[in-house]
């Protein structure tokens, strides 16, 4: 009961005494120690999950403030505590000042109070307090990207505050479980004729509410233009449990439209193909996510950005699956949500690294950096596998699932939009590879050293993990199995099977590593190996210099961007500014003219008011 | 010294789709114009209308035939009751003149000079078009008429030409009129008699 209070607020309160601290090295211990407290205290929670749920309800303020360790919150926030403790154990090395470690450590009390919420004023609540925290770790770094992110995100939550409103006046209720049993019993009244307490208008606009509202949060693409500016302009540890665990309240809370009001909306919207019409909406959303995400991500020249987009185009597989919306779909994307946690978590240390080593963001500045930093590069291979989907690393397991779930369901537009971006995933990460890690090493970053401590040991939970779950892939399929409460995914630790496939993730790994120990024998068996500096190479038979740079570090799509071209003139992004730009000078138009400083125009407002009152009878 | 040149970000206004409307603030304001037929509105002081002319001043030196850039002025014999001037006068023609007034300004004497009326309106009817083209009359009487009526138009209502006595009458607005007659174009003088054949009799009879 007090354990769940205590995975809440224990990085709060932690994040607060490490601003109160202020001194250097116990404010990070004070921090990392009120982050690893969830994570302890969720592993602890587990064996009694399987009798029945946590819960824990506060009285504040005349609200009953519910919350609830149910299986599917637990294994949500357990990716929130895993990849928050290695976000913070990374900001041991990048955070400036105490400020960062406040409003971190805040984000992750609003992540896990969303994943734990039982009602839905919780829910709102601890939404807002992870909205507002990262946004307060955004505006340190960035005014302008920080207010775009804020601005996105407090219509998404105001969305979500209308819905719960009209929820509540309608059912009465706001825990999970009332709202959901109405909702159920509304389906059902209105399957047998009669008319429920939701019209059909009313149903719409609170699903189209959540989705501004979940849409906005996940990155979803016509709302994902914060993301890119938000991600890349703040410390990269914490952009490690931005991406990897805030964008995951959205798919959350997508899953929770699921849990409430499923039946409901069936019924009401009806069915496109084989999926709900209104999770086909979600799905088709999710797929354009895909496809924009990751173009986009292989145009940019920016490292950061490259990520920030390529961390939209991975929701977007997430939303696919859940919008697919059979059990296996749901407990595909659930997976890939917990291996893209565990993936660009990865990837952003391995960002926040870089970036504290050399000091540079744009993929023009690098090049060569594999020798110097072999570890980092050795985490970045994991994530790059894993990122793509080659099999024995987590990201092949989930993403498998979700084109298992896509094929089964016979979506084929859906599917082509999958598979296009797993072709795109490899792109912008050959991108990544190339121009980071190999070729040549301009002579600025000669002396970059390696991973600092805290940073590294962040990796490489992570990047274990992601073996782990990649080589049984069972284990997380066996958790989400007990979501559902049936073997939806069977097979055991080392297996996946659906019953019209299988995948085995141990087998897999022995073949892959005989097939290496057979490439290795042939490798080593041949002719003799020499070392050559990295300017002793091909260039038509000419000689070359350090002086040439014949690592591509600019436009190295560019025959892509030139096909897009058409494409990337519509920019969504553009969109919002006009329209925020035309909001703006609405207002100072209006004020011109309502407050124009002339007596005699106040008199006629007075005037035209008691007309209005006048014929209305007042 | 390079040249000054203001960044074109500076000059470049993004665009807007409400900021137009602020256009509209003009709509409870009074509006800025001048209701002609009730309102009149006084013409700067020395506002280059229509000339005068002192036909004492004149001596007839053409300066001011020669500077107009629109050749609008012609020298005119004229004969006054019965007596001809002694110097040739400018002729003005409206239709050409630009109203630039180097002729004020050449002028030697002060003869010519310009007062502030400047309109006149006549239909296309042949007489009418009479009164773009005159010599012009004294200053005072001008000055008086303008007093008198204050609606700065031509003070001439009518120019009536007799083609055969060539006769020129002015029907000023106040109702006078004021006859001359053109014997003669150019700044040399016309031949005296315009009859040769009585005037030689007459001569004959002189000298007989």
């Amino acid at each position: 009961m007090n354990e769940l209070l205590l995975i809440v607020f224990s990085p709060l309160i932690a994040g607060f005494l490490a601003w109160l601290l202020r001194v250097k090295g116990v404010k990070e211990a004070v921090g990392i120690i009120g982050s690893l407290i969830p994570l302890i205290l969720l592993i602890k929670a587990y064996p009694s999950l399987s009798q029945n749920n946590l819960t824990f309800t506060l009285n504040v303020a005349g609200f009953e403030v519910g919350f609830m360790l149910s299986r599917l919150s637990w294994v949500f926030s357990m990716i929130a505590a895993v990849v928050g403790f290695t976000a913070i154990l990374g900001m041991a090395s990048t955070a400036k000042d105490s400020y960062e470690w406040l409003f971190a450590l805040m984000s992750l009390t609003g992540v896990l109070g969303v994943f734990t919420a039982n009602d839905l004023i919780t829910f709102f609540v601890f939404w807002e307090v992870m909205t507002f925290a990262s946004f307060m770790m955004v505006f340190k770094f960035n005014r302008g990207a920080s207010l775009k992110y804020f601005v996105l995100s407090i219509i998404g939550a105001y969305a979500m505050l209308v819905a719960i409103g009209i929820i509540y006046a309608k059912t009465g209720s706001i825990t999970f479980a009332d709202i959901s049993t109405a909702f159920s019993k509304d389906a059902m009244s209105k399957m047998l004729g009669g008319s429920g307490i939701f019209t059909k208008t009313e149903t719409m606009l609170i699903y189209g509410l959540f989705l501004l509202a979940f849409g906005v949060k996940a990155g979803m693409f016509p709302l994902h233009v914060w993301a890119p500016d938000a991600y890349s302009e703040t410390n990269q540890s914490y952009t490690a449990m931005f991406s990897g665990v805030l964008s995951k309240a959205g798919v959350y809370g997508f899953i929770l439209l699921y849990v409430l009001m499923y039946g409901k909306l069936i019924v009401e919207f009806g069915h496109f193909r084989s999926a709900p019409a209104f999770g086909y909406i979600i799905a088709f959303l999710g797929g354009l996510t895909i496809i924009v995400g990751g173009i986009l991500a292989a145009l940019q020249e920016d490292i950061r950005k490259l990520f920030a987009y390529s961390s939209i185009s991975q929701i977007g597989y997430i939303l696919v699956g859940i919008g697919v919306g059979t059990a296996l779909s749901i407990e595909a994307a659930i997976y890939h949500a917990i291996s893209h946690a565990l993936f660009k978590g990865l990837f952003f240390l391995i960002v926040a690294t870089i970036i504290y080593r050399t000091g540079k963001t744009e993929f023009k500045d690098f090049g060569g950096l594999a020798e110097k930093m072999p570890f980092t590069f050795a985490m970045a291979f994991i994530a790059i596998l894993s990122l793509a989907g080659i099999p024995p690393l987590v990201g092949f397991a989930s993403k498998w699932l979700i084109f298992e779930a896509v094929i089964h369901e016979n979506l084929p537009i859906l599917g082509g939009m999958v598979f296009f971006g797993s072709a795109i995933g490899f792109v912008y990460l050959i991108r990544f590879t190339y121009a980071v890690w190999f070729g040549q090493r301009p002579s600025d970053i000669e002396n970059t050293k390696d991973a600092p401590l805290p940073l590294a040991i962040a990796m490489g939970i992570l990047g274990t993990l992601n073996v782990i779950f990649g080589v049984a892939p069972g284990l997380v399929a066996q958790e989400l199995n007990k979501l559902f409460g049936q073997q939806i995914i069977g097979g055991n630790i080392w297996e996946l099977d659906l019953g019209f496939g299988r995948y085995n993730g141990l087998l897999l790994t022995i073949w892959m590593t005989i097939g290496l120990l057979i490439a290795a024998i042939v490798y080593f068996l041949g002719a003799s190996v020499r070392k050559v500096p990295v300017t002793d190479t091909y260039q038509s038979g000419n000689p070359v210099t350090m002086e040439y740079n014949l690592t591509i570090r600019r436009n190295f799509f560019l025959p892509l961007k030139e096909a897009m071209a058409f494409w990337l003139r519509i920019s969504f992004d553009k969109l919002y500014h006009d329209i925020w730009k035309s909001m703006e000078d609405f207002a100072e138009t209006a004020r011109n003219y309502i407050y124009n400083g002339n007596v005699q125009a106040y008199a006629w407002y007075l005037a035209i008011i008691l007309i209005i009152l006048a014929a209305m009878g007042v | 010294m390079p040249a000054k040149v203001v960044g074109e970000e500076k000059v470049k206004k993004s665009p807007s789709f409400v900021k137009p409307w602020l256009g509209l603030k003009y709509l409870f304001k009074k509006p800025v114009t001048i209701k002609i037929p009730e309102e009149k509105i006084e013409p700067a002081p020395k506002y280059r209308g229509f000339h005068t002319l002192d036909w004492k001043k004149c001596v007839g030196c053409n300066f001011c035939g020669q500077i107009c850039p629109a050749r609008a002025i012609e020298m005119t014999w004229i004969e006054v009751d019965g007596k001809m001037e002694k110097r040739p006068h400018p002729k003005i023609d409206y239709g050409r003149c630009t109203f630039c007034q180097f002729c004020v300004d050449v002028c030697p004497t002060g003869a010519l000079g310009f007062i502030e009326s400047y309109i006149l309106t006549t239909t296309g009817d042949e007489e009418e078009l009479q009164l773009y083209d005159w010599v012009p009359i004294h200053p005072d009487k001008f000055k008086e008429i303008q007093d008198q009526y204050r609606d700065w138009r031509f003070p001439v209502e009518k120019i009536e030409v007799n083609e055969e006595t060539r006769e020129v009458t002015y029907y000023l607005r106040n109702g006078e009129t004021f006859k001359f007659k053109i014997v003669g174009y150019g700044i040399r003088p016309p031949k005296p008699p315009t009859k040769p054949a009585p005037k030689k009799e007459e001569k004959k009879d002189s000298k007989q």
